[in-house]
């Protein structure tokens, strides 16, 4: 499943989310890494090698994670790497100023028995903040190596090198008190009875399988449901440790305790986990020394301040603000710049080739300009841009603040804080606006927002030309408006269903707030932005050969000859309805079709509110065909199809005549 | 007690979380887990999110899930904060 690595020794990178891995990583391997998606999720996998001292390393940046419970996709596809790869060592990086958090995952990781260092990162800060660590006393109690690092100031980077090369020490698991030790026993030999070729079978080893089936987590369920006698073993198991704890009501139905009444009242957080933190705060307690009376630091001070909800919340939306204009001066900046550029090859083209060549050269010569200049001057420096904007607000702790901000407002939409960004950038140009609906993990709430996107918001290009055409043919703009905000409302109700409470809920880390590291933002921009050449640009020239195919063999003009249908559905002239299906190429081609027509007031209106709610336009089918797969797009391209026909017969309905 | 109910400020122990077994793990994994201790930082208008301080690190929880963790509140809070 990764990409291997002949002969090369393995180090896989773990850690919570916000702890500097991916500038660690960037620092021990340089810019040749690789992201890879894990099969079936939309986690990012970073794989890339190292050369130390003529060894070869090959080194993966595993997705952050809390912990190893595999309840989300961070911590599944982190789970399957460790259990999947032979790995030679693994690199904890944790965060020094919070040792003890960080400690529930580094003995989660014990547990696999595999040569590993760990990693205390941003040991400035920490010391910044009163914090000292003694990482001799440290690394005694855990029983692994234990190296403090600054990856910003390159602090301590030569010592872990030096670990990475001479550390194979396997790490030993963490003991539990004698009742959960002896309940793991137990499971053993039970495992060992039913599952005799646990060491071939590439999963977990034998106490970590153990442990794993006691805490019951999703991934077990497969495991349980192969050996059907291990399930009531674990039960009964459980049961007894519950008991045992001062549960005494508990009444055998442990695995469906959230929806057992006596356990709703009085549940155990699973012993183990229980157990696991308590060590690990015991462990910090023990070699971490705070100082109690000291200084806030300047960005401590700067968060007091931020983090106060009213001014907190103006802080935010000036930065919300300032980020989309500078995606829009980007976009219009650079648009007229690569016009510049490509015009005269493009009118050298239309001259020499189009003119004199038959309908196959005047076809490549239309693709090309539509299919190779449109994502040079729209889709490249959107993209660029909201990358760095987008790199800017994750590394700086500011993007969580936001949601947390507009939580509120959302939520009224059953969506997360984060969906701002994307609208607000929709109003620019679409294309990167769906690339922005990344920051949001749920796919049910991604694929909501591109679908709104897709079809609702209109961007600057297409509303500039659109209100051209309100103007000139005296159009009703408050029947468009309402009919936008109508289908707009309607979608997220409709779309929404599916999106569960529970997801919605708030749950989040707020990192502290940090001054962003430019040259990460640079390399992690420049690694995004590879689908670019090899995606993107192929696909938008294949497409638009296709749409000029179409419009060669004059699909448009039979539409055209629709008149006595149109007219009678829809009140509007055949032309204009040929205008809806233009969308496809580009939105705000469609208006200019309309400006070309004899149209009256009402014919406008409805016109134009199909062709505002109609297909996304090609850059943005494409975007969204990447980042969300051919069955979802498909859903939208449907929705898409639908929307414009259905807006065109109730406005044929309703508006005077 | 419940988190919901503390002032901003005000410092706190959990005692124990009634919720199901996913928003259980979901707070585990961000260390709130009974015998934690909490302070309130911030209070967001509307039934917006709350911001507490756990342990040196912040943590975001909106209020239906603040209101399944159950605290027991330290009353020498304010002499703790000079």
């Amino acid at each position: 499943m990764m990409k291997h690595s002949d002969g090369k020794e393995i180090i896989a990178l773990v850690g919570q989310p916000n702890v500097g891995k991916s500038a660690l990583m960037n620092y021990l391997t340089g810019i040749k890494t690789v992201v890879s998606n894990y099969p079936g999720t939309t986690v990012e996998v970073l794989e890339a090698d190292m050369r130390l001292a003529d060894r070869c390393f090959h080194v993966i940046d595993t997705p952050g994670t809390y912990t190893l419970h595999s309840d989300t996709e961070e911590q599944r596809v982190t789970q399957q790497i460790l259990m999947e790869t032979p790995i030679d060592l693994i690199l904890n990086i944790t965060d020094a100023a919070n040792l003890d958090r960080h400690l529930y995952l580094t003995l989660q990781l014990l547990d696999f028995n595999l040569p590993i260092i760990v990693v205390l990162n941003q040991i400035d800060r920490a010391r910044e903040l009163g914090i000292t660590i003694d990482s001799k006393r440290l690394s005694e109690e855990l029983g692994v190596p234990v190296v403090p690092i600054s990856v910003m100031l390159e602090e301590g980077l030569e010592d872990l090198r030096q670990a990475i090369l001479t550390q194979r020490e396997r790490g030993k698991p963490m003991c539990f008190s004698p009742r959960v030790e002896t309940a793991i026993t137990e499971l053993r030999s039970n495992i060992r009875l039913r599952i005799p070729d646990i060491d071939q079978a590439n999963m977990h080893t034998e106490r970590t399988l153990a442990i794993h089936l006691l805490e019951h987590d999703q991934l077990d369920e497969y495991i349980v449901k192969r050996y059907p006698g291990l399930e009531s073993v674990v039960e009964s198991l459980q049961h007894e440790m519950a008991k045992g704890y001062g549960y005494p009501d508990c009444n055998d139905c442990f695995r469906e305790c959230a929806l057992c009444p006596v356990m709703e009242q009085q549940h155990p957080i699973f012993l183990t986990c229980l157990e696991r933190t308590e060590r690990a705060r015991t462990i910090a307690r023990q070699s971490v020394k705070a100082e109690d009376h000291r200084r806030n630091t300047p960005a401590e001070k700067i968060e007091n301040i931020i983090d106060r909800p009213l001014a907190g919340m103006l802080f935010l939306l000036l930065a919300l603000y300032l980020s989309v204009k500078g995606v829009i001066l980007a976009i219009t900046g650079t648009e007229e710049l690569v016009t510049a550029l490509m015009n005269p090859i493009e009118e050298w083209l239309q001259n020499n080739i189009a003119l004199s060549a038959g309908g196959f050269w005047r076809i490549m010569v239309r693709a090309f300009i539509d299919g190779i200049v449109l994502p040079f001057s729209v889709v490249l420096p959107a993209m660029i841009s909201v990358y760095i904007i987008t790199g800017l607000w994750e590394d700086s702790g500011l993007l969580p603040r936001l949601s947390m901000v507009l939580d509120r407002l959302t939520r009224l939409l059953r969506l997360p804080g984060q969906a701002v960004i994307p609208f607000l950038l929709g109003f620019g140009c679409r294309a990167p606006a769906v690339l922005a609906t990344r920051i949001m993990s749920e796919p049910q709430e991604r694929f909501l927002v591109v679908a709104l996107l897709s079809i609702v918001v209109p961007c600057a290009a297409s509303l500039g030309i659109m209100a051209g055409v309100v103007a000139k043919f005296d159009a009703n703009i408050l029947a468009i408006g309402l009919s936008m905000l109508a289908v707009f409302l309607f979608l997220t109700y409709f779309l929404g269903r599916k999106i569960e409470d529970a997801s919605l809920e708030l749950v989040m880390e707020v990192p502290p707030l940090r001054l962003p590291n430019l040259k990460n933002i640079l390399s992690k921009t420049w690694l995004r932005m590879s689908g670019f050449f090899s995606q993107v640009l192929p696909l938008m020239f294949f497409a638009s050969v296709c749409i000029r195919i179409l419009l060669e063999i004059n699909v448009l003009q039979v539409l055209a000859g629709l008149n006595p249908v149109t007219l009678t559905l829809f009140g509007i002239p055949g032309e204009a309805f040929a205008g809806v299906a233009i969308t496809v190429v580009q939105k705000y081609l469609a208006p200019m079709v309309l400006l070309n027509l004899p149209l009256t007031a009402r014919e406008a209106t409805i016109a134009c509110a199909m062709v505002a709610l109609s297909f996304p336009c090609l850059p943005v089918s494409i975007l969204a065909l990447r980042e969300l797969g051919g069955k979802k797009f498909l859903q939208i391209f449907a929705i898409a199809a639908a929307v414009p026909i259905i807006v065109g017969l109730i406005l044929n309905l309703l508006l005077p005549v | 007690m419940v988190i919901s109910q503390l002032a901003v400020g005000e410092k706190a122990k959990i005692t124990n979380i009634s919720r199901g077994q996913e928003a259980r793990r979901r707070l585990v994994d961000l260390g709130l887990i009974p015998g934690t201790e909490v302070e309130m930082i911030a209070v967001h208008p509307w039934g917006g999110p709350l911001l507490l301080k756990v342990g040196r690190s912040h943590v975001a929880l909106g209020r239906n899930v603040a209101s399944a963790i159950q605290i027991e509140k330290k009353e020498n809070c304010k002499n703790d904060k000079l």
